[in-house]
C-alpha cells in the first residue's frame, strides 16, 4: 500500500529530526487515528481527546518504532493501547457518576443556569490570557488538558519541575485575580 | 484548550532526533550473553556442587538446568518484545513451555531425591550461600534488565515485569543448579516473582500510572 510505505518513509525521517516530515506524517494519521477512536466507540469531543493522547504517546515512543517492520501496524498498536485505556476509564467513571438531568436543576432554562458559569468561565479564560507564555502554557497542559506532567514535558520542553513551579504559580496568580468570584 | 493542530504544532516544534531501538532479538542476545557469562562467573568463583558429574547424567537434572535457562531466554525476549505496539499480547506465552520443563524437572528431582543430601551436609551453612548466589545472580541481571525494558518505555507494563522477573528467575536458577546442592527453586520464584508481585500491588494502591512509570511507560 502506497499510503504506508510513505507513512513508515516519514517516520524514519521523523526519527531523524525531520520537522516537516513529522507534520505532515501526524497530519496524515490523524484522520485514521479519528476513524479508529470513532470505531472504537467514543463520540463527540471524547474522539478529538483520543486523538491527542495516541499523537502524544507516539510522540513519546517514536524511538520504538523499527523502520525495518510496517508502520501502521505500529500505529494501530499505540491507538488501540491508548483508546482501550480510556474506554476502561469512562467505563470505571460511567459506573460511579450520574449524569445531571433537568430534575437536578433548579430551573430547566438554561439560562436560568449557565448565565453566571458563563460569566465565572469568561472571566477565568480572561485571567489566564494575562498570565506569563510559561504559566500559561502550564495551565493549559496541567489542568485545562489534565495531561501528566511527564506529558506536558514532551510537549513544552520544559523540566518537569520547571512545569510544576509554573503552575503553581499560575495558580496563585489566578487566586489573586479571580478573588471574591 | 488545546486543539489537535495546535497539539501537533507543539510535538513538530519540539522534535529532537531519536536512535531507533534495536529489535528485541538483538537486545535479548544482548542480556542472555551477559547472564551466561555471569553464570559461569559465579560457578568458577563459588566452585561447582560436589556432586554435578552425576547429577549431569540424570535426565531430571539436565531438563531442570535446561528448563531453567530457557525460561531465563525466553522470558527475556518475552519481556523485551511484549511492550512494542505492534507486538501481540500472545508474546505472555513464549516462556510458558520452558517454564513447565523447568518446573516439571525441578519437582520430577525432588521426588526422586527423596532426602538424599548426604549426611551431615551442611545445609545451614549451604542456604547461607544459597541467598549470596540468589543476590549475586539476581540484582545485576535485574538491573540491566529493567535499563533496558525502561528504554523501551514498554505498553505493556505490568505483563513486560512479570516476565522480566521470570527470565531473571531462569537465570538464578541456573546458576543454583550448578552451584548448590539444595535445591533453592521455589525461592528463587518466590523472591523474583514475589517482589515483582509486591511492586505491582503496591504500585496499584498507590495508582496505577506509577506501575507503568518504573518502566518509563507512557502516563496515562
Amino acid at each position: 500500500m502506497a499510503e504506508e510505505s510513505d507513512w513508515s518513509a516519514l517516520m524514519v525521517r521523523a526519527q531523524g529530526g525531520d520537522a516537516a516530515a513529522y507534520r505532515q506524517l501526524l497530519g496524515a494519521v490523524t484522520p485514521y487515528l479519528r476513524a479508529l477512536a470513532h470505531r472504537a466507540g467514543l463520540d463527540g469531543p471524547e474522539i478529538e481527546d483520543g486523538v491527542q493522547d495516541i499523537l502524544l504517546t507516539l510522540h513519546m515512543i517514536r524511538h520504538t518504532y523499527d523502520p525495518t517492520r510496517p508502520f501502521a501496524p505500529w500505529l494501530v498498536g499505540v491507538a488501540q493501547h491508548r483508546l482501550t485505556d480510556r474506554l476502561r476509564r469512562r467505563g470505571r467513571q460511567g459506573a460511579r457518576e450520574m449524569p445531571l438531568t433537568e430534575e437536578h436543576e433548579t430551573f430547566a432554562h438554561d439560562e436560568t443556569n449557565h448565565h453566571e458559569e458563563r460569566s465565572d468561565s469568561r472571566r477565568l479564560r480572561g485571567a489566564i490570557e494575562t498570565l506569563p507564555a510559561g504559566q500559561r502554557q502550564a495551565i493549559e497542559l496541567l489542568r485545562l488538558r489534565e495531561l501528566s506532567l511527564r506529558e506536558a514535558s514532551a510537549i513544552s520542553g520544559q523540566s518537569e519541575t520547571a512545569l510544576k513551579v509554573a503552575a503553581h504559580r499560575a495558580i496563585k496568580r489566578l487566586r489573586t485575580l479571580l478573588e471574591g468570584l | 484548550m488545546t486543539t489537535t493542530d495546535h497539539l501537533i504544532e507543539s510535538l513538530v516544534d519540539h522534535l529532537a532526533p531519536v536512535q531507533p531501538l534495536a529489535p528485541p532479538a538483538v537486545r535479548a542476545t544482548r542480556l542472555i550473553v551477559l547472564a551466561t557469562v555471569l553464570i559461569t562467573l559465579l560457578a568458577a568463583a563459588r566452585g561447582l556442587r560436589a556432586d554435578l558429574d552425576q547429577r549431569l547424567v540424570e535426565p531430571d537434572f539436565v531438563v531442570a538446568l535446561l528448563g531453567s535457562w530457557l525460561t531465563g531466554v525466553t522470558g527475556t525476549l518475552a519481556a523485551l518484545s511484549i511492550g512494542l505496539p505492534d507486538r501481540s499480547r500472545r508474546w505472555f506465552l513464549l516462556p510458558l513451555p520452558a517454564f513447565l520443563v523447568w518446573v516439571w524437572g525441578v519437582g520430577a528431582g525432588c521426588l526422586g531425591h527423596w532426602v538424599a543430601i548426604p549426611t551431615g551436609a551442611p545445609i545451614v551453612a549451604d542456604s547461607v550461600r544459597c541467598l549470596e548466589t540468589l543476590v549475586m545472580a539476581s540484582v545485576p541481571l535485574a538491573l540491566v534488565l529493567w535499563r533496558m525494558l525502561r528504554r523501551s518505555r514498554p505498553l505493556r507494563a505490568a505483563n513486560t515485569a512479570w516476565l522480566g522477573a521470570l527470565a531473571v528467575a531462569g537465570f538464578a536458577d541456573t546458576a543454583h543448579l550448578l552451584i548448590h546442592v539444595v535445591d533453592p527453586t521455589a525461592l528463587v520464584l518466590v523472591m523474583n516473582l514475589g517482589v515483582t508481585g509486591l511492586i505491582l500491588v503496591g504500585c496499584g494502591i498507590v495508582g496505577s500510572w506509577r506501575g507503568g512509570r518504573l518502566l518509563g511507560s507512557p502516563g496515562r
